[in-house]
């Protein structure tokens, strides 16, 4: 209770050191998770995040925070899991409630073949122990009874895949939490520093230079999410990734109606109704590659008008705002984690497109484990970055469309 | 407008109750005249609120009209009969139990919950209560509908928003010089704060008077009055919103184009910042002004939302107490007070005066106090973005009007910055709101019919959807509705007699040119330059990285001529893929798209020659007319090309014909079969005949990954041929050992898995099941499956769930029917 009244900064400022163990770029959310990881599971401290803008100021703070392990492969399911699992346990963990709340997930069938698609899904996530199962239009009712499921729209919803443990979080309370206690442990953030290039010799990045000064590293993380393809050409490693926005808007609130987050892929849109009231609605990545961050008037009138598929009740509720991020694509939909051996001190955690706030816990964690021993933890093994050169891709990309 | 006293009143309800109001009046002035003082009840601690802005700015009078909630009564006419309810207060606006919460603010610090409830028993025990007491209207109940809008499109050389006398100045300066002009004003006339300003005098209403005149002498400038600007988007690409654009519509979304923006949307006015600064009774100056000539308790803002939309930068100019716009992009201007030009320091609150209390309010809509913010800066979060996340001044559904100048001179304040080097937060659109109706526009969701369509109504189709088109799914029949027995019914007239089935929906692309060859050899994995004319073949579209996205039929009809068919839900992607391939070739190659022009049946089963021979002089035995060739000829007085290809496996011709000759063709030939007891059927059968012959379905055999090696198809690629899409991939892929294959099976015992079913190889998962069919002709359940590779060999056992029990099945090699496709070729 005394500490509702206890005024302690979150996280302090200072001045770049001259070295550090290993130095992140990108403090967003699996920046901040890898540091966290690296200095409580590990006792590696001397770990510097770089970050151009504000805490938080990447996809971090701009994506819908939808958490769910409900995936597709026998890859996916597993290391998603394993994410929702260190979620559940982070607030106690980190002393800092990010308001995590398990109310259920439903992605919508509207169309046969998309029934098979979550069938397939259902099947893999019981047999591997996620709780997941094919609901129909009478229990959808019961679940969402604010939902229009008679026959009207033009694509009714025929069925749902049911994850009562998918959810919603709180974006920025999870970047914050992670961000103090990185300070708890003396880890230094520094905000607006920006990685302009790095010294890369013999196979090795020797240090990053910043708006700030040059920074020497034994180990270099790459955690910047749209840019990173940006980031690792100054390591001088192509990545397979093409950047393109995604959009989300936010309505005025209204009083509760819809205590589950709906995600169809027919109607390329999610929704959820946030504890104060606002819809936050989502659309599917833009079809053109792009670092914009502005956001579009044709997506937003896409998310509006399947918005009113599922709730036509809704055409007065009003847009307050619209925003877009850039999201980092693989060939696959599944994330590149590891070291490429042409650079061998130079960690990726990248590749997270348009899902990747659900996993940073364990990828960070899975990352720290990494550049702590050496070992590459089975979870992140089919990530790495050679499958692109092997052909092995990961399936996820199947039950992809509005993937979040 | 002003209220017409001497109009007729009307009367709407507010809670029950009748209200008067007489024409010119808005809701909220109607209500105000009537007594009512308290018009909300604020969103976190119910404090009572009254007007404040009187423009639709702030969120001091949210109510719910006729069913729509968060209204802004300010700005909204009043109109006979509406119902008015308010909102966030019970029992009444007067006597709120949740005021309480006023008491335990003290209890809320800002960001208390992100302090408390950290063990996740708590927080769940928590949130159900939480999530009750927030929001603000009451959610139109399910199944509710109303409001028609409708969206339109409109360009014009130049666009003013804002119809005070800068914008009206602009418009007569460039509509003068003859330009196209469109001017944008938000309020019911045009005037701007001349219309109600205390320093207005005659000298104002003449100038106003004046250019008003002008611009309505101007033929080449249109004024959209009453419309307001949310967005201003790339490419000058203005979002505009036009209220009640005639009877039938609540809202016109208007979309316009220009090369030029001129900005004058002016200033408005602010709270200021005090203890109990959000008290009924306090209004903005302007406000007054408008109602009751109060004045002094407000700053001026520039409305400069646009602007930044548009890329301009926010500069603080101490001189004038205002954030003005610098490096605006060169397509846009701004004018008047939105420039901050006629704005003097003295009505900026110094920094000094700021004060800490709970009960000084900086943002209205959140209830978040000044000194929330301190306590947030000294919690670290001192920059005015991770302010505004952390204690969610700002975001509310005023969008910071009301509150970002004060937030940021608090936030300069303590962090001893100066305005400027503190900054605003990111201006995003739409600002002001918008409906998500306006946004959606008429719901326009076009449905596909192929021609036929009524003639499967009419023998009982049962639809689904399939993309746009809407498909037969299994037609009723007099005796029997029940799907699974129509479907076998329907498959046992192909495997016997004769079946028709309409495949309208394919895609169909006409190609003419002397490099039709060439480009398909280039974008498909086969080859299809050396293909005959009158030959027909198979061929698959593979993407750079070897993955299938689409297969179809490519017909050589002359030299110079092709016709290929593409799957009902590919047919926009392989159009334009074909289209993006010959770009810059500089090849002489044109594709038409014929899908809707052309109707297609294929008629199939050991009598469809005879059903055929009817309508046709064109001979069919299999020397005249083999297995993959393909001719033009009449069936029964229709041109149409016929091509033999057999997906279901029976002797059967694919008749592409004009669309308009549809329903007659379909008919002439159930007529003709009829002797033979022909039957339509439909998708059901269909999947289930071609599943038998193992026919793969791309897209629902195989997935956004899958290479024609694992698909078992790997002779559709032709790797020996000149470079072409996906060929490197292939190539490698040919050598590589495959990691999974598609594979038939057969159940071993009577279970039937449904479509997505996982396969277990002991215990552990290892493929899933694409389509499974109960086989007639096996008497058990056949289907397709993905099987780890050395599982792919016949007789190999694998377990399939089938209602979360594992079944026995094992793997075959062949064709579940006819391997030997011998009864195609007949
Ligand atoms: C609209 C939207 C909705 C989404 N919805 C979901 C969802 O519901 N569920 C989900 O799981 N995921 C979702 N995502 C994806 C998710 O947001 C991201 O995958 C995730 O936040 C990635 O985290 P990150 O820490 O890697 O990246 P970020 O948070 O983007 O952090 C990268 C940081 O690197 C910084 N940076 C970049 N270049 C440099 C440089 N040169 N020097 C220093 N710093 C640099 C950036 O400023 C940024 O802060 C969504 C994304 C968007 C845009
Ligand atoms: S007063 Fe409306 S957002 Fe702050």
């Amino acid at each position: 209770m005394l500490r509702l009244f206890k005024k302690e900064r979150m996280w302090r400022t200072g001045d770049l050191k001259p070295r550090y163990d290993v130095v992140i770029v990108g403090a967003g959310v699996h920046g901040l998770a890898t540091a966290y990881y690296l200095g409580s599971r590990h006792g590696i401290r001397s770990v510097a995040l770089l970050e151009k803008g504000y805490l938080g100021s990447g996809n971090s703070g701009r994506n819908t925070a939808i958490i769910r392990s409900n995936y597709r492969t026998p890859e996916g399911i597993p290391f998603y899991q394993a994410s929702v699992k260190l979620y559940e346990e982070l607030s106690r963990e980190l002393g800092w409630n990010m308001l995590f709340s398990q109310c259920g997930h439903l992605t919508l069938a509207h169309t046969d073949s998309a029934v098979n698609g979550l069938r397939v899904r259902a099947e893999n996530n019981q047999v591997l122990g996620v709780d997941s199962r094919m609901i129909f239009r009478d229990e959808i009712r019961r679940l969402v009874p604010a939902m229009d499921l008679s026959n009207r729209p033009r694509f009714p919803v025929l069925a749902a895949l049911y994850h009562p443990p998918g959810g919603i979080i709180r974006h920025d309370a999870v970047v914050w939490g992670y961000a103090r206690a990185c300070d708890r442990m003396d880890i230094d953030i520094h905000t607006f520093t920006e990685v302009t290039g790095m010294r890369v010799e013999k196979g090795k990045v020797r240090s990053v230079l910043t708006n700030r000064g040059e920074v020497a590293a034994g180990s270099v993380v790459n955690a910047t999410a749209g840019w990173a393809s940006i980031v690792s050409k100054m390591a001088r490693l192509p990545l397979q990734i093409v950047s393109h926005p995604l959009q989300a808007c936010v309505t005025e609130p209204l009083k509760p109606f819809l205590d589950k987050v709906i995600v169809s892929a027919t109607l390329h849109v999610y929704v959820n109704q946030t504890d104060k009231g606002e819809l936050v609605i989502g659309a599917e990545i833009d079809p053109y590659q792009s670092y914009s961050m502005k956001g579009t008037l044709p997506t937003l009138e896409q998310m509006a008008t399947y918005t009113l598929e599922l709730f036509p009740q809704l055409h007065g509720l009003r847009v307050l705002r619209q925003w877009a991020g850039v999201c980092d694509m693989t060939p696959d939909f599944a994330p590149i984690i590891g070291v490429a051996p042409e650079v061998e001190n130079f960690y990726m955690d990248v590749g997270w497109g348009t899902y990747g706030f659900k996993t940073a816990p364990i990828a960070g964690k899975c990352v720290a484990e990494l550049i702590a021993t050496g070992k590459t933890p089975n979870l992140i093994a089919p990530f790495s970055p050679a499958r692109f050169t092997t052909g092995q891709l990961v399936g996820e990309k199947a039950a992809a469309a509005v993937s979040t | 407008m002003s209220v017409d006293e001497r109009s007729e009143t009307i009367r709407f309800e507010f809670c029950g109750k009748p209200v008067e109001a007489r024409a010119g009046d808005t809701v909220a002035s109607a209500l105000y005249r009537s007594g009512q003082r308290i018009f909300t009840r604020s969103f976190k601690y119910h404090r009572p609120r009254g007007l404040l802005c009187l423009s639709g700015k702030c969120p001091n009078c949210l109510m719910n009209v006729d069913g729509v909630p968060n209204v802004r009564a300010c700005i909204t006419p009043a109109r006979a009969g509406m119902r008015v309810r308010h909102q966030n207060a019970y029992p009444s606006l007067e006597n709120d139990w949740l005021a309480i919460a006023q008491r335990f603010d003290w209890l809320m610090p800002v960001g208390w919950y992100y302090k408390t409830m950290t063990y996740p028993s708590a927080w769940h025990a928590a949130e159900p209560y939480i999530r009750k007491i927030a929001g603000l209207g009451e959610p139109p109940p399910a199944g509710s509908e109303g409001g028609e809008y409708e969206h339109n499109y409109r360009h014009a050389e130049a666009a003013i928003i804002g119809g005070g006398p800068a914008g009206l100045q602009t418009a007569v300066e460039l509509g003068s010089r003859g330009e196209q002009v469109m001017l944008i004003d938000d309020q019911p006339a045009l005037g701007g704060h001349l219309r109600y300003s205390r320093n207005s005098g005659v000298a104002a209403a003449e100038l106003i008077a004046d250019l008003i005149g002008k611009v309505q002498k101007l033929s080449n400038v249109e004024v959209l009055q009453g419309c307001y600007c949310f967005g201003l988007y790339e490419g000058n690409l203005l979002g505009i919103v036009e209220p009640n654009p005639h009877p039938n519509a609540a809202e016109r979304l208007i979309h316009l184009r220009t090369r030029r923006v001129v900005i004058a949307t002016g200033a408005y006015e602010a709270p200021l910042l005090f203890r109990n600064n959000d008290l009924v009774g306090i209004m903005l100056s302007t406000a007054a002004q408008r109602l009751i000539r109060l004045h002094g308790v407000a700053h001026r803002v520039p409305d400069a939302g646009l602007l930044s939309q548009a890329g301009a930068r926010l500069e603080w100019d101490g001189g004038k107490g205002a954030f003005v716009s610098v490096d605006l992009p060169s397509h846009v201007a701004a004018v008047g007070d939105v420039t901050g030009a006629s704005f003097i320091a003295a009505s900026r609150l110094p920094p000094e005066q700021v004060m800490a209390s709970k009960r000084a309010f900086v943002c209205l809509c959140t209830d978040v106090s000044s000194k929330d913010l301190q306590d947030a800066i000294a919690e670290g979060f001192d920059h005015i973005e991770t302010l505004k996340r952390y204690t969610t001044a700002t975001m509310g559904p005023c969008q910071g009007r009301m509150c970002q100048l004060s937030a940021i001179s608090v936030c300069a304040h303590e962090t001893q910055r100066s305005m400027g080097a503190t900054g605003t937060t990111t201006s995003r659109p739409p600002n002001p709101s918008v409906t998500l109706g306006a946004l959606a526009g008429a719901r326009h969701h076009p449905t596909r019919r192929t021609p036929m369509h009524y003639e499967h109504d009419a023998l009982g189709a049962v639809w689904m959807d399939m993309g746009e088109w809407k498909r037969p799914r299994f037609y009723k029949t007099q005796t029997n509705s029940e799907e699974k027995a129509c479907v076998e019914e329907e498959y046992r007239a192909v495997r016997e007699r004769v079946g028709l089935i309409d495949v309208s929906t394919l895609g169909k692309l006409d190609f003419k040119g002397r490099d039709c060859g060439k480009l398909l050899d280039k974008v498909y994995a086969g080859r299809l330059s050396d293909l005959r004319p009158d030959r027909v073949r198979y061929a698959v579209l593979c993407d750079e990285a070897g993955i299938m996205l689409d297969d179809g039929t490519v017909s050589r009809l002359a030299d110079d001529q092709y016709f290929i068919t593409t799957t009902t839900g590919n047919l926009e992607f392989v159009e334009q893929w074909l289209e993006w391939w010959l770009v810059g070739t500089g090849w002489d190659v044109h594709i038409t798209n014929m899908t809707g022009g052309v109707a297609a049946v294929n008629l199939a089963g050991p009598k469809a020659r005879d059903v055929l021979a009817k309508l046709t002089s064109c001979g069919l035995d299999t020397k005249a007319f083999p297995y993959m060739a393909c001719r033009r000829a009449e069936v029964a007085g229709v041109q149409a090309l016929l091509m033999r290809i057999g997906f279901v496996g029976e002797t059967g011709w694919e008749i592409h014909f004009p669309a308009e000759a549809g329903a007659y063709l379909w008919r002439t030939l159930l007529d003709a079969g009829r002797e033979f007891d022909i039957r339509p059927f439909a998708v059901e059968a269909q999947r289930l005949l071609r599943l038998e012959k193992k026919h793969v379905i791309v897209g629902v055999d195989t997935d956004a990954l899958t290479n024609p090696f694992e698909a078992g198809m790997g002779w559709v690629s032709k790797l020996d041929k000149e470079d072409f899409i996906g060929r490197a991939a292939l190539r490698r892929l040919s050598g590589e050992e495959l990691k999974q294959i598609l594979a038939g099976f057969i159940m071993n015992e009577e279970a039937l898995p449904e479509d997505g079913a996982a396969i277990l190889v002991n215990g552990r998962l290892a493929g899933r099941v694409t389509s499974a069919r109960y086989s007639p002709v096996n008497r058990k359940a056949v289907g397709l499956a993905w099987v780890p590779a050395e599982l792919a060999r016949p007789g190999a056992e694998i377990d399939v769930r089938v209602g979360g029990r594992l079944a026995r099945a094992h793997i075959t090699q062949q064709a579940f029917y006819d391997p030997e496709g011998a009864r195609l070729r007949m």
